[in-house]
């Protein structure tokens, strides 16, 4: 008899309008005094957009502020260690938001003749309007979750995995709090918990969780 | 015409389904966009998509254009290029007969929506009935499909008067905005997947199209498709086919139109047949506007496809290269750096010798080129076709009714 949740998995979905703040960086010391005033939201928008936007292929610097320093500053070794921090080590904004400022300091204090830029080669800092709605599904059991989950876009999953995580700030996913709380199932709570969304597609993120649940039908 | 159900089956049912909610959140609101012209120019071209697809998910979108009278747009035209850097001489009087004309419209329109939609430059004056009684409830927003990177100053500054009353205004990039006082969103153009310059088409209608120009499909080929125009740089084009030529044997196609009212087209056209020098493998194709389809061929029966432009607005041409699963190899100029990441989507390149060297990867390399065609189509799928462009506008339009920047619907 397959377990049946006392409260169903509601599924949301997240979408986002992109904008300007007129804020922009020619060069590495322009970049730190910006993101030093960025608010969360636009620190979260330039570390997690890259996710949606490029669907085939593992993101190699998986966050706008890495992407510049590498392919326009050209500074490969900053570049690295700003795509390396583990973002999902932080279960606020601002945490991971100061990491980044303390990094950039280092760097410029040891070197600070960094490249200056043409303006249209400049690092605009935007932020993003985001749209939660109710998918107007919901799953009781793990064969209506998965069977859900199949039909449901990647923003969808976006928004239960990665935004939940510093929305709750706990450091958890939806998908794995509503099935280790609901359906009992830790071992599959765990398996989902400990996959590393930065490091994989959205839409491989979406298979493997789906691939997860049905070994426990 | 297409319905939005058509796209189901490239973009997901549940793509489509998510539209559709997302435009129940509309319901009673009448949106009304306003531009100069209900045909001829791309943003006629988008809004006669647009709207009907608006209307299928539910949105009551009505579409209404400005009168203006050959003066008019004469200055309008000045405008127009003026903001895209060109030198134009527009006097006091211009402007004048500027605002002379936007109060004869302001007269003659009925601005019956809650969100009114203002495309481009010449219906801009419009904004001026806000201040109207009746009219404080409505949002106005401002659609600039132009590129004001190096817009003229005196041009810009005389249009600032009337963006910054605008509730919200709207660009293609960042790299196309100008600092305003209003918030600036931003939404990418995009191709329609099920047009006819597009749609899959059959390998017969492709070869049929090869056969009447007497293109050889057996061998390699390398295609720009553009109007022959120097800042699309057909004759650099031509330099790199001769530096590829020298290792890899290869056809060139240069696809594009030379409008008859276009002098300096016709001079570049010209220019182009004398640099191909009667090259039997070089195809200079000079295409009526209606050529969609075989637009379409040439590109689906190219090994490569280039957009070596030295200045570009968007270069929506660029996703329709990758849509069709081919390797392009483009100017990193203009909006092409948003359609291509270098080696993962596409090619970026800066130098004749640059693109050669990159195209010259691509001919004897077929599993890169088709590894990075199948990126560049995902990419293309994801982020540049009419459906994702359709849910922007409608995201846009929910937006107006909320201060927040996160809303829940």
């Amino acid at each position: 008899m397959e377990a049946r949740a006392k409260y169903p998995f509601k599924f949301y979905t997240r979408l986002t309008l992109p904008q300007l703040t007129g804020i922009y960086a020619l060069n590495l010391k322009e970049l730190l005094d910006g993101i030093k005033k960025a608010d969360d939201s636009i620190i979260y928008y330039h570390t997690h957009h890259y996710l949606i936007q490029h669907h085939y292929i593992v993101p190699d610097a998986p966050n706008d502020f890495a992407h510049w320093v590498i392919n326009t500053l050209g500074e490969r070794l900053l570049g690295e260690e700003i795509s390396s921090i583990d973002m999902f080590a932080y279960n606020a904004m601002g945490d991971y938001k100061q990491e980044l400022i303390r990094r950039l300091t280092v760097f410029i204090s040891k070197d600070s003749k960094t490249r200056r830029v043409e303006i249209n080669e400049r690092f605009n800092f935007m932020k993003a309007v985001t749209f939660v709605m109710s998918a107007g599904k919901e799953a009781y059991t793990l064969r209506e979750f998965h069977d859900i989950l199949k039909n449901i876009t990647i923003f969808s999953v976006y928004y239960h995995f990665f935004e939940s995580h510093f929305r709750l700030s706990s450091g958890f996913d939806d998908f794995s709090v509503w099935i280790r709380d609901e359906l009992q199932l830790p071992d599959l709570a765990g398996k989902i918990a400990n996959l590393d969304p930065y490091s994989i597609t959205m839409d491989k993120l979406k298979e493997l969780i789906i691939n997860y649940t049905e070994k426990y039908f | 015409m297409k319905s939005i159900k058509d796209y189901a089956d490239i973009v997901g049912e549940e793509t489509i389904e998510e539209i559709e909610k997302l435009g129940s959140h509309l319901k009673g609101k009448i949106i009304q966009n306003i531009n100069s012209t209900p045909v001829g120019g791309g943003v006629a071209e988008i809004l006669s998509r647009m709207v009907p697809l608006l209307k299928e998910v539910g949105v009551d979108a009505r579409w209404d254009f400005i009168k203006g009278g050959e003066k008019f747009f004469e200055i309008t035209k000045k405008i127009h290029n003026s903001l895209h850097g060109v030198e134009e001489n527009i006097s006091k009087s211009d402007f004048g007969h500027f605002l002379d004309v936007t109060d004869e419209n302001l007269k003659e329109i009925n601005l019956l929506g809650d969100i009114v939609l203002i495309h481009d430059p010449q219906p801009i004056g419009l904004i001026k009935a806000k201040d109207k009684n009746g009219f404080k409830e409505k949002k106005f927003i401002w659609r600039c499909h132009i590129d004001l990177s190096s817009a003229n100053v005196n041009t810009l500054n005389f249009l600032k008067k009337f963006i910054e009353k605008y509730d919200y205004s709207v660009f293609s990039s960042p790299l196309f905005a100008k600092k305003l006082k209003i918030p600036q969103i931003l939404i990418s153009p995009s191709i329609d997947p099920l047009s006819d310059k597009n749609r899959d088409l059959p390998a017969e209608t492709i070869n049929e199209v090869l056969e009447r120009f007497r293109i050889n499909p057996e061998r390699k080929i390398i295609t720009q498709i553009s109007r022959f125009d120097r800042l699309k740089d057909p004759l650099g084009v031509i330099d790199v086919y001769r530096l590829v030529k020298k290792y890899v044997d290869c056809q060139l196609i240069l696809a594009g139109g030379a409008a008859a009212d276009d002098p300096e087209a016709t001079e570049v056209y010209n220019e182009v047949i004398e640099k191909a020098g009667g090259d039997k493998d070089i195809f200079v194709l000079n295409l009526p506007p209606i050529s969609n389809i075989e637009i379409n061929a040439l590109q689906r029966a190219s090994t490569v496809i280039l957009q070596k432009s030295i200045k570009e607005g968007f270069g929506l041409t660029v996703s329709e290269g990758l849509w069709k699963s081919k390797p392009v190899i483009a100017s990193a100029v203009g909006g092409i750096p948003l359609q291509i990441t270098h080696k993962y989507s596409g090619l970026l390149s800066r130098t004749i010798e640059g693109t050669a060297l990159y195209a010259k990867q691509i001919l004897q390399n077929p599993e890169y080129a088709k590894q990075l065609g199948e990126n560049g189509h995902n990419h293309v799928k994801h982020n540049f076709l009419i459906t994702r462009h359709l849910r922007d506008y409608i995201l846009l339009f929910l937006k107006t009714g909320f201060r927040e920047d996160t809303v829940y619907l």
